[in-house]
């Protein structure tokens, strides 16, 4: 049982959807917590290299300055009882981009993530049936979750150059469904997640410092979508990979949606994770995008490597 | 009225299409200037050249002229060079061009620049050109062809205040890259489309955009006078893709660019 619970933690925590900070939306790591878990602390890291863009017309254009995105990360989460868990995420943003005459360094807190999920179904319950405690096979983990981010980070309104841009500048919210079924119990799993996000309008008075006539701008509704398969190779290791993306409709200035605008892309993330204790969890992973037309539209290609150190707290009562 | 008119570019056609009239398209180059054309016209002869290019182009060139009187080339003086469109229904008109071509001996040549402000075709739009030197010499009315040129652009105007018709003709950056470019352009104004001159008391106030992304750039900075009508700046592209860069300009206190306009850069 244990197994499964650590499998599950596994898949929720190993989903990374992630995208530049100046174009398009980005859902980091959420904290999840296993049945068996009180709390949880996690330092996590993402080295994202930047590989180039899908222009409007879905085409690759490869860049060739040196472009990265590093984010080191402390999350946390905390479950209340068998239904509600709620996690906290605290990113610092380090932005390099080469390019002759412009700022090439920057960095900042990002924005900050509350998120919670509101577990309807977990898989194996224990039920009684005529007296007698049986394990419900059928049922699948079933979740709904939620989130909002806080633009604690430096948007464009302030920042002095695009590499000191470490927030979106906005409130996002975000509202989806999680879901697990285990295919071959203690061997493999599938799950998948989606998720819908919604983003706040903001009234831009200055644009990287300096002033301009007032307008508004919102961005586009974002649906996030991932489907994931793990594999437990022993009690101490598993892995895992998953295929997802998103669709970001027009965004708006002023009210009026801007023409093919919508943003796109696919990306895939393998990972893998050892459990050296039952309270501590090493995951690195990697997660690509497939850096050819048609793969994207208006979006950042990148291949992001991460590693993400858990420490957990049990939790010893009877859930 | 319109069989008159047509007519009428028949002759001139004709006209400029007579034996000791030739107009002789070519390419040998000096100093990266490649030869456009030849005008002959009985002991009178001018050779056209073009920057990094044997073909005019809508927007800005680069031009030079050598001209020759009974085989002499002239290298001191005042070369005058005047396009005018011919159009087979509604009125003729000209386009900006540099005042007055000095001898540039650098480059063996008189230099400047003109800004075509449309294409020629076989059938309703025609370019002729009048060559003047030192007010003294003139050959008229030769024919000539300009076509779309990949990264050319040239925005213009009427501003309604005050009736003056405005041309903003791009100079650089024609291939543009991501990261910081030359940004320069050269305005003109005009009452009547026959004379115009250069504006050199404008402020100029750019703006990139990426429209797919909904995103601008830092770092820009405005353009300014450089010399005679001419604006240089820095415009940021971030990313590659297509930016917009919204200039908005000012003259005489009065903002000229209403509703505002922009250029369009496919960075690489």
């Amino acid at each position: 049982m244990k197994k499964l619970l650590i499998l599950i933690f596994i898949f929720l925590i190993s989903k990374a959807s992630y995208s530049q900070v100046c174009c398009g939306g980005g859902v980091y790591d959420v904290a999840v917590l296993s049945l068996n878990k009180r709390a949880l602390f996690n330092v996590g890291y993402k080295y994202d290299n930047n590989l180039g863009v899908w222009d409007s017309d879905k085409e690759w254009r490869k860049i060739s300055q040196t472009s990265y995105q590093m984010t080191p990360a402390f999350s946390g989460a905390y479950r209340f009882n068998k239904e509600f868990q709620a996690g906290i995420l605290i990113p610092l943003v380090i932005n390099k981009n080469e390019l002759p005459g412009l700022p090439s360094d920057g960095s900042g807190i990002g924005d900050v993530v509350l998120s919670g999920r509101f577990e309807i179904f977990h898989e194996y319950s224990l039920y009684k049936d005529k007296g007698k405690i049986l394990t419900d096979k059928k049922t699948p983990y079933f979740a709904v979750t939620f989130g909002m981010t806080f633009p604690t980070g430096k948007s464009d309104e302030e920042a002095q150059s695009e590499v000191g841009i470490s927030g979106k500048g906005y409130f996002t919210t975000s509202l989806g469904l999680s879901f697990i079924k285990t295919i071959l119990k203690d061997k493999i799993q599938i799950g998948s997640d989606v998720n819908w996000q919604h983003s706040f309008t903001k009234t831009y008075e200055k644009y990287y410092g300096e002033s301009v006539p007032p307008y508004e701008r919102r961005q586009g509704e974002r649906f996030n979508y991932s489907v994931t398969a793990n594999y437990l190779l022993n009690f101490y290791n598993s892995v895992s990979f998953s295929l997802g993306g998103f669709y970001q409709s027009d965004y708006s200035i002023n009210g009026t949606g801007i023409s093919n605008s919508d943003e796109s892309a696919f990306s895939m993330v393998a990972s893998y994770t050892w459990y050296p204790k039952t309270y501590v969890r090493v995951s690195p992973l990697i997660k690509w995008n497939i850096p050819n037309t048609g793969y994207g539209k208006n979006a950042t290609g990148t291949v992001l490597y991460g590693l993400n150190l858990v420490y957990y707290l049990e939790n010893l009562e009877d859930l | 009225m319109t069989k008159y008119l047509l007519l009428l570019i028949s002759a001139i056609l004709f006209a400029s299409c007579s034996k000791d009239n030739a107009v002789t398209p070519s390419d040998p180059s000096v100093n990266n200037y490649n030869k456009v054309l030849t005008v002959d016209s009985a002991n009178l002869k001018v050779e056209m050249y073009s920057n990094n290019s044997s073909i005019l182009y809508v927007g800005y060139n680069e031009v030079g002229f050598k001209f020759y009187v009974n085989n002499e080339e002239k290298k001191t003086g005042i070369f005058k060079y005047t396009p005018i469109m011919f159009h087979t229904v509604g009125k003729g008109h000209s386009t900006p061009v540099q005042p007055e071509f000095t001898y540039d001996y650098s480059k063996g040549m008189f230099t400047g620049y003109v800004c075509y402000s449309m294409l020629s075709d076989s059938l309703t739009s025609f370019w002729f050109a009048d060559y003047n030197y030192n007010d003294e010499i003139y050959m008229r009315r030769k024919p000539f062809d300009v076509v779309l040129g990949t990264g050319n652009q040239m925005r213009i105007w009427l501003n309604p205040v005050d009736t003056i018709l405005y041309y903003l003709t791009l100079i650089t950056p024609k291939d543009p890259v991501v990261g910081l470019n030359d940004f320069k352009v050269i305005l003109h104004q005009t009452y009547d489309q026959t004379s115009y001159s250069e504006v050199s008391n404008a402020q100029m106030f750019i703006r990139p955009w990426m429209p797919s992304h909904g995103h601008g750039s830092s770092s820009n900075v405005n353009p300014v006078l450089t010399s005679h009508g001419m604006y240089e700046g820095k415009s940021n592209f971030t990313m590659p893709g297509q930016w917009y860069v919204y200039d908005s300009i000012i003259v005489n206190n009065q903002t000229i660019t209403t509703p505002s306009f922009y250029l369009v850069f496919d960075a690489r």
